[in-house]
């Protein structure tokens, strides 16, 4: 089933996006070429999607869409999809659907699903609705979120990890246009009203299936922000209280058909998507070949450098003497109250070394003391702050001093769709901006779909 | 009553590894002392013609001594003629009561009763080829003849050096010595005083040092130096002064400066340097020197150092 999908393409030939496969896919193979599934999940031991299979139901002969279930057998095949759970059924089209603790969250409605319901119209009647799930059974019937609205879409629901927050999409009059991301914020049992998450997220086109990371990255689909085609998934962290720059996930994820509903693993390098790419809408694993990294640590400068002065005085001003100072590592430095820096780490013993300048007479060692250095267990590189777009960059590892990360790879993301592997490595932005320049590393004895890896990040910002 | 206790150990404690000194000492590195004729003017580097010296005998110490003095004549190499040589110095040993603690005694002016307790022998000495680069000797003194003085558990003798007439500069030194034909150490015994009237050295960069006494009740102390002809430097050195500078006097007058005296000073001894200049010093250039504390009462120099000569105590502080 071929479909057509109302997007405003905005493709920019110098772009943003990665310039390599960062990944491999497969669909997974109880997906048909005559039915859709999507946006897909894990609940208990089962995969949930949205979608219309056949299965028997008169909601289903009449083309709509539902809740489906399967599971991996132990031969690692997938079982016949069946529906959730028959007390789900409604008269509309339902779905993607979301668990928050004991709560099914279920978009619902009067939507297309050829348009993944980016159009509404003064009939639409699309939106949230929850329904507790108590023991083996569901209480009462769905419940209707508050901030659903009549002629509006309100769906594709998501949470914070405190369940405190809601994130979806809806098309409210005043956003951005089309479907923006919107968040309200619990207090109690009552949800605030919607905020819309700005321009930095939301654009013109339409942006929706959010999908929010344990590890504090916000997942969505757009068909703007650069996409290669059709919706594309990005990703978006908040980091000094602001969202940054959304960057794509890259290819092959992203194509130029319709990539959306990401569902990411715990460890960032592996998740479940959707795509019509082969014609209907299918479900996709993914597992990157290059390492994620999330959580970084802002990186400050290497900082092996201390203050010396000599303090024994209550005259400070009685400078008739030169001070003279071993530094312990082949250095003498002469001047008191200073700064200096070490070159390496370890423990120096500094020494110093008086000249009385009235009478020439030298004294030698009038006192010591050990000074030991150690950097910080981290990981540096330097940065400028500030360069120019089409400026070749060199990007090198300054020190590792991580005690279980002792591998020579280095991971490099570069916060606009571009991610290299190496110790040094040169990339030059194109778009003016600024960058979120990330420097990863993964646990020695782990490979990259295990958990054990760190980062760090440093700000550039790019000018034109 | 701790405090003085301490004091007192100091003081034992030094006087005990300290044996007599030839004043000045060596620790003082001060070539001769010097009285001016009472005719001279005070540009010469004597602000009063007269030097005052306190030796201190200790009560251990029950034998005869002699003062003995070198080059006490006023007309040899050594001594500094304003033209021809025409002054008559006096030497005068006292002791008995009031020698020293008549305050009259301690004060750096002497226009009060300077001369107080018993006269035990004078002589007046005019340019005399005998005596000059020689020894005269004063005694045999019994220690019982000084003043007993409890705070340093001894007898106190005291020596007078007055240019009675004539303008020349007489340059001499003494010897606390139990011997009269030779320098022989009194053992434990000591010398001060409260105003030193000297000869600065003529080589660069030479050091000469006053060892002025710093106790418990001292929170500042004033050096008052004269005549120095602005040359060269006057500094402290202490565990926590590392070469504190001083203003310096210009020809024929007065200058202070003021110094704190931190806790870990106090009972402790200053080392006041007078360093001549690196280059060009000058020759024959003389100058007095007195401190005071807060309470301007002046502090005693003792040739010996008490407590030893004190050093600087460097601290490295380092900080990230």
């Amino acid at each position: 089933m071929r479909l057509k999908v109302f997007i405003i393409i905005f493709t920019v030939f110098s772009g943003i996006a990665s310039s390599q496969d960062n990944s491999t896919i497969k669909k997974l193979e109880f997906c048909s070429k005559d039915y859709n599934e999507f946006a897909a999940f894990f609940y208990d031991d089962y995969l949930v999607f949205s979608g219309n299979l056949k299965n028997g139901t008169y909601m289903n002969f009449l083309g709509k869409y539902a809740i489906f279930k399967t599971r991996q057998e132990s031969n690692g095949k997938w079982s016949e999809p069946e529906i959730f759970d028959l007390d789900l059924i409604s008269n509309f089209n339902d779905g993607p659907a979301v668990f928050s603790d004991s709560i099914l969250y279920l978009t619902s409605g009067n939507y297309s699903p050829a348009d993944l319901g980016f159009k509404s119209t003064k009939n639409s009647k699309t939106g949230l609705f929850y329904r507790k799930r108590a023991g083996n059974r569901w209480e009462g019937k769905n419940i209707a979120f508050t901030h659903n609205r009549d002629s509006c879409f309100v769906g594709h629901s998501t949470f914070s990890p405190d369940r405190k927050k809601i994130f979806f999409a809806a098309d409210f009059p005043g956003g951005f246009g089309g479907l923006d991301l919107y968040y309200s914020i619990r207090t109690g049992d009552k949800w605030s009203q919607p905020f819309n998450m700005g321009s930095q997220i939301n654009t013109a086109g339409n942006e929706a299936f959010p999908y929010y990371h344990p590890d504090g990255i916000l997942y969505f689909s757009s068909d703007n922000h650069n996409s290669v085609g059709g919706l594309d998934i990005f990703f978006s962290e908040i980091k000094d209280n602001v969202w940054t720059k959304p960057v794509t996930i890259g290819s092959p994820v992203n194509s130029s058909f319709n990539d959306f509903a990401v569902n990411v693993y715990q460890d960032n390098d592996a998740g479940l998507f959707s795509s019509d790419r082969e014609g209907s809408f299918d479900i996709f694993t993914y597992q990157s070949t290059f390492p994620r990294f999330t959580n970084c640590y802002i990186s400050g400068d290497i900082n092996r450098c201390i203050h010396v002065y000599e303090t024994g005085t209550d005259v400070p001003d009685s400078c008739v003497m030169i001070y003279e100072w071993d530094m312990g590592d082949g250095t003498v430095y002469t001047g008191n109250d200073f700064d200096y820096c070490y070159k390496t780490d370890g423990k120096f013993l500094i020494t110093l070394n008086v000249t009385d300048k009235l009478t020439g007479t030298k004294s030698m060692n009038v006192a010591s003391s050990y000074v030991t250095v150690k950097t910080d267990e981290s990981l540096f590189f330097s940065l400028p702050q500030e360069e120019k777009t089409m400026k070749e960059i060199t990007f090198t590892v300054a020190e590792n001093h991580l005690k279980d990360f002792t591998s020579n790879k280095f991971y490099w993301d570069f916060g606009d769709g571009t991610i290299l592997e190496g110790e040094t490595v040169k990339h030059s932005y194109k778009i003016p901006g600024d960058y979120q320049v990330k420097l990863g590393v993964i646990k020695d004895s782990k490979s990259i779909t295990e958990s054990g890896k760190y980062c760090v990040y440093r700000k550039l910002s790019i000018k034109k | 009553m701790r405090v003085s206790a301490i004091i007192l150990f100091i003081f034992f404690l030094a006087i005990y590894f300290c044996e007599a000194q030839p004043v000045p000492a060596t620790e003082e590195n001060i070539p001769y002392m010097v009285t001016f004729g009472k005719d001279a003017p005070v540009s010469m580097g004597d602000d009063d013609f007269c030097q005052i010296f306190f030796f201190v005998v200790p009560k251990t110490y029950t034998s005869n001594f002699y003062i003995r003095v070198f080059d006490p004549d006023c007309g040899g190499e050594n001594d500094e003629a304003r033209n021809d040589f025409n002054t008559k110095t006096k030497f005068a040993v006292y002791g008995g009561n009031e020698c020293y603690s008549n305050p009259d005694a301690r004060k750096v002016v002497t226009t009060g009763n300077i001369h107080s307790g018993n006269l035990l022998a004078s002589k007046i000495f005019d340019s005399d080829p005998k005596y000059d680069k020689d020894y005269y000797t004063f005694g045999p003194f019994n220690p019982s003849e000084g003043e007993y003085i409890k705070n340093f558990d001894g007898f106190i003798f005291k020596v007078i050096t007055e240019g009675i007439s004539g303008d020349d500069g007489n340059l001499y030194q003494y010897y606390f010595s139990s011997s009269s034909e030779k320098n022989s150490d009194i053992e434990g015994g000591n010398a001060f005083t409260y105003e030193y009237t000297f000869r600065l050295s003529d080589e660069n960069r030479h050091v000469s040092h006053i060892y002025p006494f710093i106790d418990d009740k001292v929170v500042s102390i004033k050096i008052h130096n004269f005549d120095w002809d602005s040359e060269g430097y006057i500094r402290i050195i202490s565990v926590s002064k590392n070469g504190a500078l001083s203003k310096l006097s210009g020809e024929g007058n007065w200058v202070e400066s003021v110094f704190n005296v931190t806790e870990t000073e106090k009972n402790s001894t200053f080392d006041i340097q007078m360093v001549k200049p690196d280059s060009k010093s000058s020759k024959n250039n003389n100058g007095v020197i007195y401190v005071t504390n807060q309470y301007n009462e002046n502090l005693p120099f003792y040739t010996s150092p008490i407590g030893g000569i004190p050093r600087y105590k460097y601290r490295i502080q380092i900080t990230r």
